[in-house]
């Protein structure tokens, strides 16, 4: 009789308990920002999950990868499978976390990253890193982001129980906080955030000179990092700038990244060299005022970026190919209509 | 001497009190201490109910009194009010939501110190208030200042004089800036129940807005700004205009919504305690535990507390 009691009371506080962990679960995923139509920069890196793998080219950088290349175009034109894992402000070394964390799903021909991020050598906001880290999946790379990332302010704990973040938005929460409790939406083309606004570029803030042109310790360490982990793995890494009139692209900042291409074997694109020839034209191509390229921007230079990954890393036109063209082909005419709105 | 080193240094009690004497300490931590399941899920359940009034209420009523003080000259009449009661709120919430935290964790390893509060705000009188609000220093004040004074032995007039010498001290104990407010409050003990009717809640309301037109000195920084705010309440009263100003003082609609419905969970408390208290203990292992744990979701949901909030001391650390 003792016992049977002493089961009954185990089980029912377990009982208890399991409604209370459920209860908690409800209660931080109703609080957590959903980022599907507000913000939707920080539901970006999740979507990936749902994507992954057979991308011969994997784009990796912050907005100026989201926002300037267009994936879908880039199998219009060549066949080439892309995926553009950027986020808001992404930094140098979550950069590097997002490409590890990518290679545990596939490796890639080629890894194109974009170089603006090597300007910032300490966490930006913790805004910014909300909006890159809270949707990542755990792993060994999330815990690295985020001891990377943290703010003064922030604190790793909040990280594993968002409900300690943001418990106050109880007051804030919308239509919605209700509707994407247990469903998302795809925001994304293969990672490329679409805007056809159009917003010509007018007077540029003022060319700063600065006290120091040279890229953080700490920018180089991790783009070493990010270099060796494509080698291990046989990927080509490819750097770039993507054709952002702003912020400023500082020509010292240009020779360091020259250098370290050359020293290291790598090519390296500045595209705001070649902007004629790709055709951009910054009183329609932007939806910013020259900070990043609209659709049309974007479909001209994925268009000539296309031809050059191609070419020079010879990777395969799928557009024939039966296990994979059926799905793009499909999804490409849904972009198009998105595209035509 | 270790027995009294760690009584001395016990940390729980160090920076909110209750002051308590070594010889109850002694018996309670080192005669007939035992950990046990009551102990642990009512001192659990204290501690989180001591949490959540300083996190959700006391740190909720601190941004607008902050946000008046902080403007003598634009928050005045009715936003001095305002001030004055919420401070009340923040004040008391603050305090023995600390002691709860304090007696709670206490009790969780099976040490029992002294009751602090005894719901203040239900007084009839300003005399049985100080009986029922911090209650180890009153009795402090009484055993080592009133008492040695004479008390109420030595006639009418020199019980007056006692009495304000005592809060005077308290004042003093506070800081130079509070010997008004100790003058006053002794004054009001002085008075005992003179001044009570025959309705109880017509006694405690009075009680409990006179308590809180005196804590104004805790509220502005200077006795001058305090008494001028004091004065305002009755020469610039507009209700309309601080309504219509309440959501620009630092709270939205949604937090003061969750203050209010706080401080009537607060009030419920104070006023049905021991009934609550009993059903608490009559409770079986798996209801104690849905209390504690509802109490805990409460204090992560509407507590105030990480980025973007100021992690307050606890107000009273710093006398």
């Amino acid at each position: 009789m003792k016992r049977a009691n002493h089961l009954k009371t185990v089980l029912s506080v377990t009982a208890v308990i399991a409604v209370l962990l459920l209860l908690l679960t409800l209660a931080t995923l109703l609080l957590q920002p959903k980022y599907m139509t507000d913000l939707v920069e920080g539901s970006m890196i999740s979507q990936y999950y749902r994507e992954a793998g057979g991308h011969d080219v994997i784009f990796v950088g912050d907005c100026e990868v989201y926002a300037n290349f267009t994936p879908m175009e880039m199998y219009r034109q060549a066949g080439i499978t892309a995926y553009a894992r950027g986020s808001s402000q992404q930094l140098i070394w979550q950069s590097y976390y997002i490409l590890e964390e990518t290679f545990q799903y596939e490796i890639p021909q080629v890894v194109v990253l974009n170089v603006n991020a090597m300007r910032y050598d300490e966490p930006v906001s913790e805004a910014y890193n909300r909006l890159t880290i809270d949707k990542m999946r755990w792993s060994s790379a999330k815990v690295g982001i985020i001891l990377a990332s943290m703010t003064e302010e922030e604190s790793f704990l909040s990280y594993v129980f968002p409900i300690l973040r943001y418990h106050s938005r109880f007051d804030e929460l919308t239509a919605e906080d209700f509707t994407y409790l247990f469903q998302v939406k795809d925001n994304t083309w293969n990672g490329h955030l679409m805007n056809k606004e159009i917003n010509p570029v007018g007077t540029l803030p003022t060319k700063r000179i600065l006290s120091s042109y040279d890229f953080g310790d700490i920018c180089w360490e991790y783009l070493d990092k990010i270099l060796q982990l494509c080698q291990d793995n046989g990927v080509e890494l490819v750097l770039i700038k993507a054709p952002s009139l702003y912020p400023y692209w500082y020509d010292e900042y240009d020779a360091q990244i020259e250098q370290y291409a050359a020293d290291n074997g790598l090519d390296f694109y500045n595209f705001l060299d070649v902007t004629e020839e790709i055709g951009i034209d910054y009183t329609q191509d932007t939806y910013d005022a020259g900070l990043h390229l609209n659709l049309t921007g974007a479909t001209k230079l994925s268009t000539y970026f296309a031809e050059i990954l191609s070419q020079e890393y010879g990777l395969a036109d799928h557009r024939d190919d039966p296990e994979i063209a059926p799905e793009y082909d499909e999804k490409l005419r849904l972009y198009d209509i998105e595209a035509a709105k | 001497m270790l027995r009294y080193g760690l009584f001395v240094t016990y940390l729980p009690h160090i920076f909110l009190g209750p002051i308590e004497r070594y010889d109850t300490f002694r018996r309670s931590a080192f005669e007939n201490r035992r950990i046990t399941w009551d102990g642990i899920s009512s001192g659990g359940a204290r501690a989180l109910w001591g949490l959540f009034k300083k996190l959700a209420i006391a740190a909720r009523a601190g941004v607008i009194v902050s946000a008046i003080s902080a403007d003598p000259e634009q928050f005045r009449g009715a936003y001095a009010l305002a001030a004055m009661l919420l401070y009340s709120v923040q004040l008391y919430a603050d305090f023995s939501g600390g002691i709860d935290i304090v007696l709670g964790v206490s009790r969780m390893l099976g040490i029992g110190l002294s009751e602090n509060f005894n719901a203040p705000y239900f007084s009839q009188t300003v005399q049985e208030f100080w009986r029922r609000w911090h209650i180890t220093l009153g009795s402090w004040l009484r055993e080592y200042v009133y008492f040695p004074l004479g008390g109420s032995r030595k006639g009418k007039a020199r019980k007056l004089l006692n009495c304000v010498v005592t809060f005077l001290v308290s004042g003093l104990w506070h800081g130079v800036h509070y010997l008004l407010w100790g003058l006053m409050n002794g004054l009001f003990v002085a008075l005992g129940d003179r001044c009570k009717t025959r309705f109880r809640w017509l006694n405690q309301l009075c009680t409990f807005l006179l308590i809180s037109v005196l804590w104004s000195f805790f509220v502005w920084p200077d006795t001058l700004t305090a008494m001028n705010m004091i004065g305002s309440v009755f020469t610039e009263f507009h209700w309309s205009a601080f309504l219509s100003g309440a959501a620009s003082l630092g709270l939205n609609v949604g937090e003061w919504a969750v203050l209010a419905v706080s401080v009537l969970l607060l009030w419920v408390y104070d006023a049905f305690r021991e009934p609550i208290s009993r059903r608490f203990h009559a409770l079986c292992p798996a209801g104690r535990v849905a209390v504690i744990g509802a109490a805990a979701l409460a204090v992560l949901i509407f507590g105030m507390y990480g980025i973007g909030f100021n992690a307050e001391e606890f107000i009273y650390s710093r006398f």
